[in-house]
C-alpha cells in the first residue's frame, strides 16, 4: 500500500530569471476595463482559487490563475504525465511521468512568486473536508465522474463558486458550467445533468482498489479524445468566466446565476443556458455552515459542540475518527471502549491477549447519535481519543450541518497544510 | 435478537415476494422501535425503513439468516447469523476447521443512494475468527469484499446473499491477480490446491432444508 499523498506548499526556487519575475509590476499588462470601476488586477490579485485536475485544461487554468497574479492556488491531481500527454498537454518529453499537480505548481510559482502555491498528488475525495473553505473559485476539469461528483459536492456544502471545463472532441464543443451554489442553497449540482447513461457510467467506469485501505475510486474508461486546441479554448472560457465574474463585468443576475456556456468548433457559435436544479437527482443538496472554532477542536466538549450546533438531539462526526463502543480481537474478545479510533486504525490493545483490536463493526460510528454520547458530555475530544481531528460535523435532526473548522479562519493555507502533514 | 417465525415461509415466496412477506409481531416491533430513532434526510429514512423490512422478510423466508440486532439511528446496520459452514484455518495449522455459523455486521451507508461504493466497505465477520476465504481480510477486521466496486442503490438482500455464496465458496475468486474481491492472497492459493474442497455447501439461501447436504468442507455428498 502507498502512502497517501500530502499537502505541499511549492516553495521560491532563486534564479536569476525568478528575480526579474519577482520584481514586475504585476498590472503591467492588465487592461483599463470598459466600464469597470475598480482596479481589476488588484481584484484578480486577490482571489483564491483551487484548480482540481491538472491536466490538458486544468495545466492551463493554472498557468492563467498564476498568470493574474492570484493569491493563491490549491492545485489537486492525483495522475502522471504519460507520453500521450505530450500530444494534448503543454509539456515536453522531459515531463513524462512526473506528477501533474506539482509540475503545474512548480511553473505557476516560478510565474507569480508572490502567489502561495499549494499542491497535491492525492484524489480530491483524500482531502480534508474545510480544505476548499473560502476559495473564490473552485475550477474543475476531471472527466472522472465520482470526481466531479466529490468536487460538486463539496461545493454545494461549502457554497463555492464551481466552474466545470469539459470537452466533446468529436464535435469540437468546449463547455464550461458555472455554479453559483449561491446561499439560497436551491440551485444545482453537476449531477442534476446527468442523464442516465451518465449515472451507469459512473457506477460501471468507477473502481475500487481491493486492499481495503479506504482510498479514493479511479474511473476507467477511454481517454478524453479532444484536439491540444480545444483544451484551451475550455480552459480560456472558464477562466473569462473567473475574470467577468470577479470583475462584476457580467450582467448582475450572471454573477448569482447558474449557467451553460457551451462554444461550438463548427459553427463558432457560443450559447448560454441557465440551469436548475433537477428535483429527482439523487445527489446529495445540503450546505453546511461553516463555524471557525476559536481554539483546538481537540480541546471541545462533546458538550460544547453540540450546544454551539444547536441540536442536542442531532450527531457528530469527527473527521478522521470512528466512535467506537466496543472493540474485537482476533482471539474473540469483545471488550467495551467508548472513545474515537482514528479510521482504519487499531482500536488499541486487546486486554485478554495483548494482540491489536479493531472497532467492533456494529458499534463503530462514523456519526455518533448525541444520545449515545450523553454519559461523555463533558469530556474533550482529546480525552475521547480523538487527538487532532481537522474538523467535526454537526448535523441536527432537521438536516441543518454546521462544520466545524479551527483552521477556516486562518489567513493563510500553510496552517493547513501544516496540520496535514 | 428479533425471532423470526418457528419455520421459513415455504415457496412461492422468493425475493420478488418480500413485499408481501408479513413480519412477525417481534419482527415489526423491533424495526418500529429501530425506525422511531432513525435520523436523516427524509429519501435516507424512508429508503432504511424499506431495506430493513425486506431483511426482516428476507429471513423468514430463508432457514439460512437470522436478524441478531438492526440499529438505523445514522447508518442502516444489522448484525446478522448466516447458517452456512465458514472455513477457518489458525496460522499454526494447514488444514482448515468449519463452523456451523457465522455472525456478520452489515453497514449500509447514506452514500450507498449517491454512488457506488467500494467491494469491502459494507460486511465484516465478527464471528467465527480467521476466516479462511480469498474475499475475506485475514487480519482483525475481516472485512468481505464483494468486487470490485458495489453499484449504487444495490439493494441490501442482494448484499446478504452475495455474501452467503462468498462463504459458501459458491462464489470464489481464486485468480490472485483479480482485483475484484481478493483480500487474503494466501487462502486463494490454498483453495486453488484444494479446489476439491469447492463450495462448501451446494444449499442455495432459499434452498429447501432437505437439500442440506454435502455441508462438510469435504466436497463429498453425504
Amino acid at each position: 500500500m502507498s502512502a497517501p499523498a500530502a499537502i505541499r506548499v511549492i516553495p521560491v526556487r532563486p534564479s536569476p530569471a525568478g528575480a526579474v519575475v519577482a520584481n514586475l509590476d504585476p498590472g503591467a499588462r492588465t487592461p483599463r476595463y470598459l466600464d469597470v470601476d475598480v482596479d481589476a488586477g488588484a481584484v484578480l490579485r486577490d482571489l483564491d482559487i483551487v484548480v482540481v485536475a491538472a491536466g490538458s485544461v486544468g495545466g492551463r487554468l493554472v498557468a492563467l490563475a498564476a498568470r493574474s497574479g492570484v493569491r493563491s492556488l490549491l492545485i489537486v491531481d492525483p495522475d502522471t504525465f504519460s507520453p500521450e500527454s505530450v500530444l494534448t498537454h503543454d509539456i515536453g518529453p522531459e515531463d513524462v511521468g512526473r506528477q501533474k499537480a506539482s509540475l503545474a505548481g512548480e511553473r505557476a510559482k516560478a510565474i507569480s512568486p508572490r502567489t502561495r502555491v499549494v499542491v497535491f498528488d492525492g484524489p480530491f475525495e483524500d482531502l480534508p473536508r474545510d480544505v476548499l473553505a473560502g476559495a473564490d473559485f473552485v475550477l474543475l476539469s476531471s472527466d472522472g465522474l465520482a470526481c466531479e461528483q466529490a468536487v460538486s459536492r463539496a461545493c454545494t456544502r461549502l457554497g463555492l463558486r464551481l466552474l466545470q471545463a469539459s470537452l466533446h472532441g468529436s464535435t469540437l464543443s468546449a463547455q464550461v458550467r458555472s455554479l453559483a451554489n449561491a446561499a439560497d442553497g436551491d440551485g444545482p449540482g453537476l449531477c442534476c445533468g446527468y442523464s442516465r447513461r451518465e449515472w451507469d457510467e459512473l457506477d460501471r467506469g468507477t473502481v475500487f482498489s481491493c486492499t481495503g485501505n479506504g482510498r479514493a475510486p479511479t474511473s476507467v474508461g477511454p481517454p478524453t479524445m479532444s484536439p491540444p486546441q480545444l483544451c484551451s479554448i475550455a480552459a480560456d472560457l472558464a477562466f473569462m468566466e473567473v475574470t467577468r465574474i470577479a470583475l462584476g463585468i457580467a450582467p448582475r443576475i450572471a454573477s448569482t446565476a447558474d449557467v451553460l456556456l457551451d462554444y461550438n468548433g463548427y459553427t463558432h457559435a457560443t450559447t448560454t443556458t441557465a440551469l436548475a436544479r433537477n428535483p429527482h437527482c439523487p445527489a446529495e443538496h445540503s450546505r453546511w455552515r461553516i463555524a471557525p472554532w476559536p481554539r483546538p477542536l481537540s480541546a471541545a466538549t462533546l458538550r460544547e459542540l453540540l450546544d454551539a450546533a444547536g441540536d442536542a438531539r442531532g450527531t457528530l462526526s469527527v473527521e478522521g475518527y470512528v466512535f467506537a463502543r466496543r472493540a474485537l480481537c482476533a482471539c474473540g474478545l469483545d471488550s467495551p471502549l467508548e472513545r474515537f479510533v482514528p479510521d482504519g486504525e487499531s482500536a488499541g490493545e486487546c486486554p485478554a491477549c495483548g494482540a491489536p483490536c479493531a472497532p467492533h463493526p456494529f458499534d463503530a460510528h462514523r456519526e455518533a447519535p448525541a444520545a449515545m454520547l450523553a454519559l461523555l458530555a463533558d469530556r474533550t475530544l482529546a480525552e475521547l481519543g480523538a487527538a487532532g481531528p481537522a474538523t467535526v460535523l454537526a448535523r441536527g435532526v432537521d438536516g441543518t450541518a454546521v462544520l466545524f473548522s479551527e483552521s477556516f479562519a486562518a489567513p493563510e493555507r500553510a496552517q493547513i497544510a501544516r496540520r496535514i502533514r | 435478537m428479533i425471532k423470526p417465525t418457528s419455520a421459513p415461509l415455504q415457496p412461492p415466496y422468493g425475493l420478488s415476494d418480500l413485499r408481501r412477506v408479513e413480519l412477525t409481531w417481534q419482527q415489526r416491533k423491533g424495526l418500529n422501535a429501530a425506525n422511531a430513532d432513525s435520523q436523516g434526510p427524509p429519501e435516507w429514512r424512508a429508503r432504511k425503513l424499506v431495506e430493513a423490512t425486506d431483511v426482516f422478510a428476507l429471513s423468514q423466508i430463508s432457514s439460512r439468516m437470522q436478524v441478531l440486532a438492526l440499529d438505523m439511528r445514522t447508518e442502516l446496520k444489522f448484525m446478522i447469523r448466516l447458517r452456512c459452514p465458514v472455513p477457518c484455518k489458525s496460522p499454526a495449522s494447514d488444514d482448515i476447521a468449519v463452523a456451523p455459523y457465522a455472525e456478520i455486521a452489515i453497514r449500509y451507508p447514506e452514500d450507498i443512494l449517491r454512488g457506488p461504493l467500494p467491494g469491502y466497505a459494507l460486511i465484516q465477520i465478527v464471528a467465527p475468527r480467521r476466516v479462511w476465504l480469498p474475499n475475506s481480510s485475514y487480519d482483525v477486521a475481516q472485512r468481505v469484499c464483494l468486487g470490485v466496486s458495489i453499484a449504487r442503490n444495490f439493494p441490501l438482500k442482494e448484499v446478504i446473499l452475495a455474501c452467503h455464496a462468498a462463504m459458501t465458496l459458491q462464489a470464489i475468486t481464486l485468480d490472485s491477480r483479480d482485483v475484484a474481491g481478493l483480500m487474503n492472497q494466501a487462502a486463494c492459493t490454498w483453495w486453488r490446491a484444494n479446489t476439491h474442497r469447492i463450495p462448501l455447501s451446494r444449499v442455495p439461501f432459499l434452498g429447501d432444508e432437505d437439500e442440506n447436504r454435502n455441508e462438510h468442507g469435504n466436497g463429498e455428498e453425504s
